[in-house]
């Protein structure tokens, strides 16, 4: 593995890691929103300050002072002089700032990793497993029945897709298992195309003569003798896709046809800071730099397993 | 001949994702009250909605190919004469971003080679896979804030200027090229990367090549050796990958068009799937689809005027 696909595997691993531990990890819940007026879409490494009064209720504000006998507290517009001498205060640390409502950027950013990975996760998933099929299937079965799966893939290759996710979800009501099996079902083609290749020049290989006067079905040999030599080629294509499959769950997202609000994603974040671009450039620069992370990271990872494979064969046209 | 399988194909899925849909067509109506059964029966009738799915699918792949695409119900003309409206915007930010993919990708290609593994090829491959990793629609976005909002030399939306419709032929086609400036780069940016790796790869081998060395023994600077001689060589690749990635060119211009407020086909889509207008949206998978298929045929074209080799094969029947 070269430096670069450590790195990127780090990466994954680490956001994996948080949005799997999302809800032990010491975070606000992404959904509350405390205080729309002094927390609202504050920049991040913002401080803020949580005054517990005697009776048990919170305010929050952006500055305190004390004076005399208690504290004296003041929120965008606003000063409270009369709060009692025994209320508490305590400074809260907004790392990356808050949006809109006041709710925390990090709990929301780490919150969306959840679901954009697991949309992308799953949705490379449902394609790696169409396209492999397929990819296996038009190999072994050669004749007509290539011919016909290949005719698809290419017809499918040429659809635009973000054209048909959007006519799906204009379809049917978003939601996270439609996404996940719309942009798998669209996915699948270069995986299909990259191991039919693969299988060509495998099947002329004596292994697979031998598996196959053995009397092995062919249902056997492409699962037990086939699947595992292309393992490789395989994985790399898993992570490209991966990454690709989080990118168009999040501009699904953020058109607003993706997992629906108000579970946060990543391209969701991204949409709702737009209209705030100007006072507030941290609600969407943000998570864009996300998304942009475990792209690069899952390209970083493909380049360094790719580069342990010797002989990489060209991908054969009928 | 496989454009005409490809449309019927598109236009046979488009239909049944549609019949497979919840809900029937007579829900899309907005109306104020829940319909009573006897007039929801007669806009059936009305609309034809009561015939045999396989009827429906005639009159629906008949009117296709006559040009009639249905009524928008939210603008209320016909489909056709409002994807006609929004088509050239389409084509224009399209074209335009294909010019800056390729443009951008053979510069950034030919940076790689200027020392292969020296700090220029280096810095042009962090570039292009931070391009190539980047949403779209985020840096959309991030060049609006910077280009746009802080230092405002780009417009941040529409096609063209308030009041252009009174100015000279001239005036007005800088004034939409002024404003498909920021679309049409943002847009190309992330292609452009994928064809600096073709460009590199293609160069590198050229180089090695011995029409290169001939002319590089006849005393041609190195400069001129790779712009006149490599580069000429790398032409091929570089029309089939424009041609290949057309698609996703088309797709991008969905939310590129959606961020920048440019009035084509993908802003026209998304806002025919927020006003539930069914028809405007299937009519746009297809017409995508079919700017793309004739992307690719005059790819093809392109690549018997690049490679002299590739004309006898393009010249028999497809």
């Amino acid at each position: 593995m070269t430096r670069a696909a450590r790195l990127g595997t780090a990466v994954i691993g680490i956001w994996v890691a948080v949005a799997v531990a999302a809800p032990v990890l010491p975070l606000t819940d992404p959904a509350v929103q405390p205080d729309g007026v002094a927390l609202r879409t504050l920049p991040p490494l913002t401080h803020a300050w949580e005054v517990r009064l005697p009776d048990g209720t919170i305010r929050y504000a952006n500055e305190v002072r004390r004076e005399g006998t208690g504290p004296i507290a003041a929120r965008r517009g606003e000063t409270w002089s009369d709060l009692p001498a025994e209320a508490q205060v305590r400074k809260r640390l907004f790392v990356l700032g808050t949006d809109l409502f006041g709710r925390d950027l990090l709990s929301r950013l780490v919150w969306g990793a959840r679901s954009s990975l697991l949309a992308g996760g799953l949705a490379a998933a449902v394609a790696l497993l169409l396209g492999t099929t397929i990819g296996l299937a038009a190999g072994l079965a050669g004749g007509v029945t290539d011919r016909v799966l290949m005719r698809i893939t290419d017809g499918a290759l040429a659809v635009p897709r973000l054209f048909l996710l959007v006519l799906l979800a204009a379809l049917y009501r978003p939601s996270l298992p439609l996404a996940v099996l719309t942009i798998g079902a669209t996915s699948w083609m270069v995986a299909a195309r990259l191991v039919r290749g693969e299988v060509l020049t495998l099947s002329g290989r004596p292994f697979v003569h031998a598996a196959r006067s053995a009397g092995a079905t062919p249902v056997r040999i492409a699962l037990l003798h086939v699947l595992p030599a292309i393992g490789t080629l395989v994985a790399v294509e898993a992570s490209l896709r991966f990454g690709q499959s989080v990118l168009l769950e999040g501009s699904l997202s953020f058109l607003g046809l993706g997992v629906p609000p108000p579970t946060p994603t990543w391209g969701g974040l991204i949409a709702e800071g737009r209209d705030r671009l100007l006072d507030a450039w941290w609600i969407a620069t943000l998570p864009g730099i996300a998304l942009a992370g475990v792209v690069v990271a899952t390209q970083w990872i493909a380049d360094g397993v790719r580069g342990d494979i010797v002989i990489r064969p060209r991908e054969e046209r009928p | 001949m496989a454009a005409v399988l490809l449309a019927s194909a598109v236009l046979t899925l488009t239909f049944v994702l549609v019949e497979a849909a919840p809900g029937s067509a007579a829900d899309l109506i907005p109306a104020e009250r829940p319909l009573p059964p006897e007039a929801r029966a007669r806009l059936e009738a009305a609309y034809g909605l009561d015939r045999p799915p396989l009827a429906r699918y005639g009159t629906w792949l008949s009117c296709a190919v006559r040009g009639d695409l249905g009524w928008s119900i939210s603008r209320g003309r016909p489909v056709a004469v409002v994807l006609a409206g929004a088509l050239p915007a389409t084509l224009l930010l399209s074209g335009l971003a294909l010019l800056v993919q390729i443009g951008l990708g053979v510069a950034l290609g030919t940076l790689h080679v200027v020392r292969p593994r020296g700090p220029f090829d280096h810095a042009a491959g962090v570039l292009g896979l931070s391009l190539a990793s980047i949403p779209t629609f985020w840096l959309a976005l991030m060049a609006i804030l910077a280009l746009s909002y802080r230092l405002p030399l780009f417009p941040p939306s529409s096609s063209r200027s308030i009041g252009a419709d009174a100015w000279p032929l001239a005036a007005r086609a800088l004034d939409t090229l002024w404003h498909a400036a920021l679309p049409a780069t943002v847009l190309g940016l992330g292609a452009a990367a994928a064809l600096a790796r073709y460009v590199r790869a293609g160069l590198l081998r050229a180089l090695g090549e011995e029409f290169v060395r001939a002319a590089r023994a006849r005393g041609v600077p190195p400069s001129r050796l790779v712009t006149r001689h490599a580069l000429r060589a790398t032409l091929p690749p570089v029309v089939t990958l424009a041609g290949v990635s057309l698609p996703a060119l088309v797709s991008g211009s969905l939310v590129v068009e959606v961020v920048f407020g440019w009035p084509g086909m993908g802003r026209l889509a998304y806002d025919a799937v927020v006003a539930r207008d069914l028809p405007v949206v299937l009519a746009t998978v297809l017409v995508a689809t079919v700017v793309v298929v004739a992307g690719s045929l005059a790819a093809d074209l392109g690549l018997a005027w690049a490679d002299p080799r590739a004309r006898g094969a393009v010249s028999e029947p497809a």
